[in-house]
Order: C-alpha cells, then structure tokens, then sequence
C-alpha cells in the first residue's frame, strides 16, 4: 500500500499545501463530476429511449389507422359499399408522420417499399382484392413490428409499458387483420360467390388464432395492470368490449347468417382499433411519465451533483482557507521563532490537529522561551563563573608555577644540601682523621713548640745585639752626616768667594776675565760639591732613616719576639690544653659525621619527597593549565552560548519585548 | 768693557721665594753668607721689594753688598744665587705702559728671559733712593 502511495506521496511532498489542496479538491471533484455526467447521460440515453418508444407508438397508431383503413376497403371489397376511412387518406396522414419520425426510426425505406405495394382498389376481382389486401396488411404488420424494434419498444425495460406495447404491435393489428380475413372466410362459406374449398378449414385455424390472440391480449392487459394499477380501468375497458365484440363475432360465425357475420366482423375489427386507440395514449402516458419521471431524475442528479460540487468547492475553499489560516500562522509564528522571536504566539482558533499544533507551538515556544531565559542565566553564570574560575584559575596556576620554581630551587637546594651533606659528611670524616692527625700533631706541635721557644730565645739575643750594632751605626752615620754639614759649609763658602771672585773678575774687565772664568770654574766645582755633599747627605739621611726604621723594627721584632716567647710559653700551655680539646674534637667530629651522614641519608629522602612533590606540582600545574585550558573553553563556550541566547527574542514578563537577559539587542 | 760692548750687562740671578731676580753685578760689592746677624742696614729682599704678607722662606740666605755711591751702608739678605751671567741689553723688556709706574717704584726696571724663566730685574739704586726719599718726607712731616 505504501509503494503504491509512494509516488503520489512524493508529489505531494513537492507542492504547497494550497497547491495540496487544491490537487486534492480538483482529484475529488472531478470523479463527482464524472459520476454526475454519466447518471445524467445515462438517464439522458434513457429519456432519449422513451421519446424513441414515443416516436414508435404514433408511427405504430398511424399504421394501425392505414391497416383499418386497408380493412375497410376489404370489407368494403367484399360486402359493397366504400371504405370508412380511405386508404389513400391515412396513407397521407402515415406519411406525415413519416416524415416527422421516419428519419429518426430510420423507416423511409420501409415507408416506400409499403407505398410501392399499396394495392389498386379499381381493377381485378373480389378475390384478387381480397389477396392483394391480405397482402398489403401483411406488410403492415410486419412493418410495425419492424417500428416497434426500430423504436426500442420491443426492448422497453417497463412492464406495464412493455406488455402493453406486446398488445398493441403483436396482438391488436394481428387480431384485427385475422378478424377481418375470418369474417371475410366466413362470408364466403355462408354462400358467397367465390368461396373455396379450404375455407373452413382457414376459418377454423383464423378462429383458432383469433382465440389464441385474445387470449394472449388478455395475459398481456392484465400483466401491464397487475403491474400499474393506475392504468388498470383504462387498458381492462377496451378489454372487456373487445372480449364482447369478440364473442358477439365468434357467435356470428357459427351462424349462417351473411349480413350479421359482417357486421359483428367490423363491429370486432372497430374494437380492436378502438382497443388499440384506447391503449396507445396509455402507453404513452406511461412512456411520457416514464420520460418526466426520468427528466426530473436527471434534473435532481444535476441539482444534486451541482450541490454536491458547489459543496465540495465551497468545503474545499473552507478547509483550504481553514488550513492555509493555521498553516499561515504556524509557518509564521515559525518563521519568527526561526528568527529568534520566542515573543510570537500563533493565535488559531481552530479546533483540528492544526489548532492543536499551534497550541502545542506556543506551549513549546513558552516552554523555550522559559528554557532560554534560565538558559541565558545560566550562561551568564557559567560565563561570569568561568571567568571567576578562569581568574582563580591563572592565579591558582601562577601560585602553581610559583610553588613549582619554589619546590625545583627546594628541590634543587636539597640536592645541593644532600650533596653539601654527603660532602660535610665525607669532610667531617676527613674531619676526624684530621682531628686525629691534628692530635697527634698537637702533642708534636707542644714539643716543636718548645724548641721553638728555645731558639726565639736564642733569636732574642741575637737581635738585641743587631739592634746595639745598628744603633751604634746610626750613630757613626749622624757623625759623618755632621762631616758632611762641614763639607757643604766649605762649599758654599767657596761658592760665595767664587761668587765674590766673579764679581770681581767682571769688575775689572778684560783683564778679570780669565780671573771670572777661573771663579766660574770654582763656583762650579762648589757646586758639584754642594750637589754631592747634598747627595751624600741624602744618602746618609736614607741609611738614618733605614737604620731608624730598623732599629724600630728590630725594637718591634724584638718585642714580638719576645711577646711570641710569652705565646711559644702560652701556645705550650694552650696546645697541652689542646690536646684534650682535640680528642674531644675528634669525639665530636665523630659524632658529627655520624649525624651529617644521617642528615644525609634524611636529606636523600627529602630530595625524593621533594622530587615527589615536584612531581605532583607539575601534575598539579598541567592539570590546572588544563583546567584553565577547560576554563577557557567553558569561557569560550558560555561566550558563544550568550551570543546564541542573544539572538533570541523572550520579552518581558510583563508582556513587553526585549532580548535575552542580560544581552544587547543586535 | 764686555763682549757684547756697550749693549752689554753683567746680571747677578737669583730667587726669593721661587721668583728669579736679576741686578746689574756693577751695584754689588761684595756677597757674604748670612749669618744671622741684625743690622741697620741689613734688609730683607722681600721686604724691601714689597712681597706684603706673604710668609717666604730662605733657603741659602745670603747678605748682598750693594754698592753705594755716597758710602751710605746698604746690605741686603737675598737667596739661592744661581749665576752671574752676560746678557744683551736689546733683550732686555720694559715693563707695559700700565705696570710701569708701580714696577719703577719698586725698582724693578725691565723683564729677562733666562731659559725659559722670566726674570725681574731690580735696581737697587733706585729703591735707596726711594727710601731716602721717603726716610726724608716722614723727617719733613715731623
């Protein structure tokens, strides 16, 4: 079924709903349409049937008219006299009606044929009339039988109408045509002038259809009233008086008598034409009714299939108009929802699954515009959140980084103290061979002290002698600095008389001139001395003043000497002192390493604690690095969330329009 | 006569108290080692030439005899001979126009260049009389 669908289904798809339903209106309304115009073209087919019967029945009563009219100039061949009704006359009054219905029964052809045989009434015998009659009324009867078919009378669906067309077309004309020929076969029995040998017997076989067709007529009359009581005085009157005629003609033929044979045979032929003449507007009432009650059939499917179109337009219209209106709203209520606006509200008054849906939308619209303010709270909490974390967070990381460069340079100091330790330990294990050795080097250093401060002694002595001889040196270098005062005296007063000498040489001339040159020379010379009594005078303040200062320090040296014999003494003393000092040193030193080398050992453990809390810092950086990373992302996230929030429209509570809290509108 | 002839001077250099003097060896008689004495007519150079306050300290003081003409006794207390040299008068600088007043009255006659050292050169003729002068203009006012 829903293969079968599928393609209708996929048109569907691709169409507007108006387009929807105006495919659907136009696939329902046209079925309704052709369902009204083959009722009506059926019932038209029909009505045209019944006029066809219709047209049939008049051309079957004007053919009735010319076969009385054929009777009588038989009758009128036999007995004398002239026709009642000319032949002549109703064929002129058939061929009217030929050429009113014979075109549509389609009987010109059959009409010439029956014109072309009418026989001549003014030449040949009585019997020769009577045969060519005979004949002609023999044409008659089976060209109405061949009306009665052409007319659709012989396929009339009704039953009083059918029965009574059977009575008109098969058993009247016949009835009255044997009629005729049995009164006609009577006469000539009853003496007339040519009458044959093989007339009784026809008489006895035209009595005994004549009977037949009474009879059949009477099945005929009472089936078509059993069947519509309407017409059951009208079609059983004629009846009953073609029964009488008929049994007043079935008496005379018994008789001999001539004259009342042929009266009672045209008074039975005159009933059944009247039979005929009485049935025929009934039939054609019956086909008229037929014929209204098919039209007014017609015109109630018209009115009703119109009414029903007009209804299907109308409700199509009013359930189009119904579901563009809730789809419109829907779409635009959507349509703004889609935009952002949660403020929208589709307002539909319908109670079908539109209706529903719009009451279902602005529910959900309500239902997310709630969502999207706890949502933008949210956001702006998780945002001003996140960056509170994010802030706490670079500290917490910064605190981190900080407790981490603390732990590594901890770490890091440790290691060094693990080393400083194991070397103080190794150390104060040098430390103890040291103070061992420096025991053993005390108590030697005591004796080596000892002799020492012998030979300070012996030094003492030797530098208070050197100190006596460079006084002494002193003294003799003050002497010849005072030689020297008397050199540079001499001098210079040999430079005043070579100055005076001089002065005297310029004074007197030329004549002093060698003189002034001799006094240059000595002052010269004087000079010289002077610069080289002042020389030695430098030289010999410099050995003063060396010898001062090494008669201070060998003062100095002697009384550090000496005050190093009173150390030499104390240092005995000390170092004697000393040695149990150092073997409580070397004690300790013991102690000490042992301790340093547990220090160590604690240290070594520390460092690995450290190493571990290290360890653990930077886990605990990565992991707040990565957390600030998450922090950040949840930043970024709650960032693109306000700006997705604040691109929805939620109003105010009190019903006027905003965006989102806590956002600009855009 | 000498050997630059008349343009010629015998100037006897000395210093007191790192200033190079200079004066014409004809006006000294004689030079003597200063031995500490105290005279009438023993002067102190730096007195003499006006050093004002100025503290100076001999080295070698030495009594130059200057030759008077009128026998008057004048000696003065100079330091650090350094030479008796013959120099060319044309070498001789006066003093600028602006100076020379003041320096005249000090005796003080002409500037020398000795290697490089400018030398004063000082007349003491000049600075008896000035002090004969003046010795006679206090008498006067007395």
């Amino acid at each position: 079924m829903k293969m079968l669908l599928q393609p209708a289904k996929q048109l569907m798809n691709r169409l507007t709903y108006s387009r929807k339903m105006f495919v659907a209106g136009i696939f329902l309304c046209i079925p309704t349409l052709l369902l009204a115009y083959f009722l009506v073209t059926n019932i038209y087919e029909q009505i045209t049937f019944s006029a066809k019967e219709r047209a049939g029945v008049r051309y079957a009563s004007s053919l009735d008219s010319l076969l009385q009219a054929v009777i009588d100039s038989r009758y009128a061949a036999v007995w004398g006299g002239k026709p009642r009704i000319p032949v002549d006359q109703a064929l002129a009054g058939l061929a009217e009606v030929d050429s009113a219905l014979g075109g549509e029964l389609g009987m010109e052809e059959a009409f010439k044929t029956l014109k072309a045989k009418l026989p001549d009434s003014r030449g040949g015998t009585t019997r020769q009339m009577i045969d060519a009659h005979g004949a002609f009324a023999a044409e008659l009867l089976e060209m109405k039988v061949q009306v009665a078919d052409r007319s659709n009378l012989t396929l009339d669906p009704d039953i009083p109408s059918y029965y009574l067309m059977d009575a008109l077309i098969t058993k009247l004309p016949p009835l009255a045509d044997t009629v005729s020929r049995a009164a006609i076969v009577a006469a000539r029995l009853s003496g007339g002038p040519e009458s044959q040998a093989g007339d009784r017997a026809d008489l006895l076989l035209l009595s005994g259809e004549m009977n037949t067709l009474v009879d059949a007529l009477k099945k005929d009359i009472r089936t078509a009233a059993g069947a519509d009581a309407t017409i059951r005085d009208r079609i059983q009157k004629p009846l009953l008086e073609l029964e009488t005629a008929m049994t007043a003609f079935q008496k005379e033929l018994k008789g001999p008598r001539a004259i009342g044979l042929s009266r009672a045979g045209m008074e039975a032929t005159d009933a059944v034409f009247r039979a005929a003449l009485q049935l025929s507007p009934v039939l054609d009432e019956l086909l008229g009714n037929r014929i209204s009650t098919l039209q007014l059939r017609m015109s109630v499917y018209l009115s009703l299939s119109l009414l029903a179109f007009l209804l299907g337009i109308y409700f199509n219209l009013a359930c189009y108009l119904s579901v563009k209106e809730g789809i419109s709203a829907v779409h635009e209520a959507a349509r703004k929802v889609s935009n952002g606006d949660l403020t929208v509200e589709a307002r539909l008054s319908s109670r079908d699954e539109i209706g529903e849906t719009c009451g279902m939308f602005n529910t959900m619209t309500d239902n997310l515009r709630r969502i999207i303010v706890t949502l933008t709270e949210v956001s702006e909490k998780i945002h001003a959140n996140s960056g509170a974390i994010a802030s706490t967070m670079d500290q917490q990381s910064g605190f981190a980084t900080q407790l981490s460069s603390s732990v590594v340079e901890i770490s890091s100091t440790m290691e060094e103290f693990s080393s400083t330790a194991s070397q103080i330990a190794l150390h104060s294990q040098a430390v103890v061979e040291r103070a061992d050795k420096t025991l053993e080097d005390t108590k030697n250093g005591a004796a080596e002290v000892e002799n020492l401060t012998f030979k300070v002694n012996d030094i003492s002595g030797t530098i208070q002698a050197n100190l006596s001889e460079i006084v002494e040196l002193g003294r003799k270098s003050k002497e010849i600095n005072k030689v020297m005062e008397i050199i540079n005296n001499i001098a210079n007063q040999t430079k005043l008389i070579a100055f005076n000498a001089a002065l005297e040489a310029a004074s007197a001339g030329e004549s002093g001139k060698r003189f002034g040159v001799v006094a240059v020379e000595i002052r010269r010379l004087a000079d010289s001395v002077v610069e080289s009594t002042s020389e030695i005078e430098g030289k010999i303040t410099e050995i003063l003043d060396s010898v001062n200062r090494l008669v201070m320090s060998s003062e100095k040296s002697f009384q550090l000497i000496q005050e190093g014999q009173e150390y030499a003494s104390h240092t005995v003393v000390m170092l004697i002192e000393s040695v149990d000092g150092v073997e409580e040193t070397t004690s300790a030193a013991r102690q000490i390493s042992l301790s340093t080398q547990q220090q160590q050992i604690a240290s070594s453990q520390v460092v690995l604690a450290l190493k571990d809390i290290e360890q653990g810092v930077r886990f605990s950086t990565d992991s707040i690095h990565r957390t600030n990373g998450v922090t950040e992302e949840l930043f970024n996230l709650s960032e693109q969330l306000r700006d997705l929030v604040m691109t929805f429209k939620v109003g105010k509570e009190g019903g006027g329009q905003e965006t989102a809290p806590g956002a600009e509108p855009r | 006569m000498n050997d630059l002839g008349e343009t010629g001077l015998n100037l006897l250099l000395f210093s007191v108290g790192e200033v190079h003097f200079g004066i014409d060896s004809e006006q000294v008689a004689g030079i003597n080692a200063f031995q500490g004495e105290d005279a009438g007519d023993l002067f102190w150079f730096h007195n003499e030439m006006g050093f004002g306050d100025a503290t100076v300290t001999y080295l070698l003081p030495t009594v130059v005899t200057i030759r008077c003409p009128d026998e008057q006794p004048y000696r003065v207390i100079i330091d650090l001979m350094e030479d008796i040299r013959e120099i060319a008068t044309d070498s001789i600088l006066p003093f600028p126009p602006l100076l020379e007043p003041f320096a005249l009255r000090k005796g003080m006659w002409g500037v020398l260049l000795v290697e490089g050292k400018m030398v004063l050169l000082v007349d003491f003729m000049r600075i008896l009389r000035e002090k004969t002068a003046v010795s006679a203009r206090h008498g006067g006012d007395e």
